[in-house]
């Protein structure tokens, strides 16, 4: 699959960057490829519309709780990337994410992940997710409110 | 302003032209930050190893029994239960959950049991739908919402585990809203409650 090839290594960098370990960013991004694979007509795929692929199947590890454990048990802060917008948001781990993927919408948590993790401007997080960026501004101050009810327990 | 990763990346590829690739450049000069993220890029040797074999499509038994354990469900399905609102009318949204290893409906749940729902909506019905589940006062979304082709018993994308001890209900539901309880979803939820075996 050309698509494979060609965005394997950007994806796989994506999914480090989020789930910090390189066994389960591996098999995501192998995972996405081999559904589409199934799909009845071959089709060519963009990064930014595999990107969203992407990020819906990492939110989904983190929700499910078999292998939300094996994740936190398996993460590797060393995979970080260099953090430009939110260093301190890029730093609260996994087993912050995880919570908040229990307590914020899909959209939310996809909107986070693109501005803290993927660190994409607010017009191209509008232009990926076919939103105004009114609407990237809303969920990214949902997400931040989200984060700020989460500290005291992380704190404990 | 940051170069983000999905451009860096694009970027190195050659994807992009123009303008568009031009600012790339124009901010890469500026930002040493952004020069450095674009070398781990173009550092990272890593190669994709060949993809595994897909898992072979569901056999034959299964899909026998899917759609004779469906319409089962369906007929256990109070309609008094479904819901109602200005997009969809009571009673067309249902939804049926089948183990994953068996195929069958069900009405309880083992540690470490996956499930796969089947929802039935109108064709016509456009709007967003959502999976939530409600555990021990805990809300969860085991799967990615999704923009469903409505009609019958259609499978939502991938399946989920449960776990836990206590009963939990699981839900479709077409708002937005960051409810704590399905009751806070009505009426614009459908549910179906499993106990724990």
């Amino acid at each position: 699959m050309d698509s494979y090839r060609r965005y394997g290594p950007a994806l796989l960098r994506k999914a480090r960057r989020l789930l910090r370990n390189e066994d389960d960013a591996l098999d995501a991004v192998q995972a996405l490829f081999l559904d589409l694979l199934q799909r009845p007509e071959p089709e060519q795929f963009e990064l930014p519309w595999l990107y969203r692929a992407l990020t819906h199947r990492c939110l989904n590890m983190m929700r499910d709780r078999r292998t939300r454990s094996r994740l936190l048990a398996r993460e590797s802060p060393a995979l970080a990337y260099p953090a430009r917008i939110a260093p301190d948001v890029q730093a609260l781990g996994l087993d912050v994410l995880c919570k908040l993927a229990d307590r914020v919408e899909e959209s939310v948590m996809e909107t986070l992940i693109y501005r803290f993790f993927d660190e994409l401007g607010l017009e191209e997080i509008a232009t990926v997710m076919s939103v105004s960026r009114k609407t990237v501004q809303n969920r990214l101050t949902r997400a931040t409110e989200a984060m700020r009810a989460l500290a005291p327990e992380v704190q404990s | 302003m940051t170069v983000s990763w999905l451009q860096l990346e694009r970027y190195a590829l050659g994807e992009l032209a123009g303008s568009e690739r031009d600012d790339v450049e124009r901010r890469l000069a500026e930002s040493s930050a952004d020069r450095a993220c674009l070398d781990t890029i173009l550092n990272d040797t890593f190669v994709m190893p060949p993809l595994p074999a897909p898992k072979p499509a569901l056999s034959p038994w299964w899909w026998a029994v899917v759609p004779l354990a469906a319409a089962f469900a369906l007929m256990m399905i109070p309609t008094s239960d479904l819901p109602g609102s200005p997009g969809v009318k009571g009673g067309e949204v249902a939804i049926t959950l089948l183990s994953e290893r068996t195929g069958s409906t069900v009405r309880g749940y083992r540690d470490g049991e996956r499930f796969k729902l089947l929802v039935t909506c109108p064709p016509a019905y456009s709007s967003r739908l959502a999976v939530v589940m409600f555990q021990d006062g805990q809300r969860y979304q085991p799967l990615a919402p999704a923009d469903l082709a409505c009609g019958n018993q259609v499978p939502w994308p991938g399946a989920f585990t449960l776990d836990g001890a206590g009963e939990v209900e699981v839900c479709v539901t077409w708002s937005d809203k960051p409810a704590r309880s399905a009751r806070e979803l009505e009426p614009d939820v459908v549910c179906t409650r499993l106990k724990h075996e």
